[in-house]
């Protein structure tokens, strides 16, 4: 029996990653799966590689800035599946630079992005919650949500308000049953950061602010995100949950 | 492959409650484990009952308020399965009537309390921790309580004992962090426990129902399911951490039930 057996699950950004990891855990463990990228081929591989090992599983193109195509890819979930249990705002991207180096273009997109993206799923999918009688938001923020520095300002912010949301909406909606709880990755290797760590004052940074042996990997987050989408954590909303080999520990 | 399929684990106040619960899915999970308990026959007979359902586990006399009580177990843990890789610093002790104000409260009772709620996480790590390293690795799991976060008009050495708790997390995390060793603390709230049941009038449990933010107060198996999540290699990037698992009474404003109930008398 599998940990999400029956349930319905809207994942963004899973083209690659920490939210192609989530798609295909999510699957394995019997979870149908909608997953969203605004690279609308790499999900379809990824749609494809779960139905391939007999998995659910549907590829759907999205910018999750968008109220439009929130609404579409809402429908086409509940078209193709029936309801969604379980919602993963997992799509994000950063910059690097100093505050006083950063456009107001720069500000808007990183905002639109991780904070309005991460609005408007929770607005379009929990009337179906609603009407579902139940759900579970996972919200992916950062270790950025949870203490300053970096040099990523926009991010940075956006990653405190996706906490601060997080909380709201668990108070609001958990009398309907409907669970929220925010997730703060640390130093994870993806195809996204690789690069990054190749180089040696990089790769020796992360380690020195790290007290596990290791850094994580998209499955660490995965694992984490799993907990809080079944119902082994039926009694936890609005929490956050760290991931991060005790970064903000020490 | 089971989630916690090797692993060698010591759960401390194994013989009810919580403890029970988690040391039921450790086992059902795959894992060796020993109850330790001051409850020896309950201990005894929680390991005989996991027996008896397919799983392995040992039953073990614990009274984790005497450093040789601890040390033993851990031992007996060896001997019996190996070195162990999961601790479960479970054991708690509360006492409404004499763990009261700071004025009025028991001297002796504040003692216990800091004796048997903190220093048996202290001593069952510093015990448990050479055979983790000998095993290349462990995770150490402390129940703590959300009276680490919050504040009462009782309970102060209660409330105390568990803050300290969730700080010495903290500090075996980041010491041991380099030789693979987590540590990690789970807060329960309110959780429909067979002492809670027992203690507590069913109207203070409504009270706390009608607290939460979820319709529904916890249940054993709630703390269980995370203990096992931290026990096992899926959490192997977490650590330094305390995961809150209460139903969402503390995160909102803690008039809202009240208020709640006011603006429905107004409608």
């Amino acid at each position: 029996m599998g940990r999400l057996d029956n349930k319905v699950a809207l994942i963004t950004g899973a083209g690659g990653g920490q939210g192609k990891e989530e798609a295909l855990l999510f699957a394995k463990e019997g979870a149908k799966v909608v997953i969203t990228d605004v690279q609308e081929d790499k999900v379809k591989e990824v749609a494809s590689e779960i139905k391939a090992n007999g998995g659910e599983a549907i590829g759907i193109f999205h910018d999750v800035a968008d109220e439009d195509n929130w609404k579409d890819v809402v429908k086409k979930a509940v078209d193709a599946f029936g309801t969604i249990d379980v919602l993963v705002n997992n799509a994000g991207v950063s910059i690097n630079v100093k505050l006083h180096e950063t456009s107001l273009e720069q500000w808007n997109k990183i905002m639109d992005i991780n904070l309005t993206g991460t609005f408007l799923g929770m607005k379009h999918v929990i009337p179906v919650m609603l009407e579902n009688g139940s759900g579970s938001i996972i919200n992916i923020s950062s270790i950025s949500g949870l203490t300053g520095g970096g040099g990523a300002n926009p991010y940075t912010a956006s990653k405190g308000a996706v906490r601060m949301l997080t909380k709201a909406a668990a108070v609001d909606y958990a009398k309907d049953n409907i669970r929220v709880n925010s997730v703060h990755p640390g130093v994870i290797i993806t195809p996204m950061t690789e690069e990054m760590f190749k180089d040696e004052k990089m790769l020796s940074w992360a380690h020195s602010v790290t007290p596990l042996p290791y850094l994580g990997k998209p499955m660490d987050v995965a694992q984490g995100v799993l907990y809080l989408a079944s119902d082994e954590s039926r009694f936890v909303t609005g929490i956050e949950l760290p991931i991060e080999g005790g970064y903000t520990a020490k | 492959m089971r989630r916690v399929e090797g692993k060698i684990a010591l759960v401390t106040g194994g013989a009810s409650g919580i403890g029970l619960a988690t040391a039921r899915l450790l086992a059902k999970e795959g894992a060796k484990v020993v109850i330790g308990d001051f409850n020896e026959e309950g201990a005894k007979s929680a390991a005989e009952s996991i027996n008896q359902q397919g799983g392995i586990a040992a039953g073990i006399f614990l009274d984790a308020g005497e450093e040789a009580s601890i040390k033993e177990a851990v031992e007996y843990t060896v001997d019996t399965y190996g070195p162990l890789t999961v601790l479960f610093n479970n054991v708690g002790l509360t006492n409404l009537q004499k763990d009261i104000d700071v004025v009025h409260i028991d001297l002796n009772e504040w003692d216990r309390l800091m004796n048997v709620n903190t220093k048996s996480v202290l001593l069952g790590s510093r015990y448990a921790i050479p055979y983790m390293k000998e095993a290349g690795g462990g995770s150490i799991i402390n129940t703590a309580s959300m009276a680490a976060f919050t504040s009462d008009v009782i309970r102060s050495a209660y409330g105390a004992s568990k803050a300290a708790v969730t700080n010495l997390t903290r500090y075996i995390a980041t010491q041991y962090g380099k030789d693979n060793i987590r540590c990690n603390a789970v807060a329960p709230g309110l959780i429909l426990t067979p002492a809670a049941k027992n203690n507590m009038p069913s109207a203070v449990l409504e009270i706390f129902k009608r607290h939460n933010a979820l319709p529904y107060n916890g249940e054993p198996e709630d703390i269980g399911y995370t203990v096992l999540f931290l026990a096992s290699d899926e959490s192997k990037y977490i650590t330094g951490q305390t995961i809150q698992v209460e139903g969402g009474h503390y995160i909102g404003n803690p008039t809202i039930a009240d208020m709640q109930a006011f603006m429905d008398n107004a409608n």
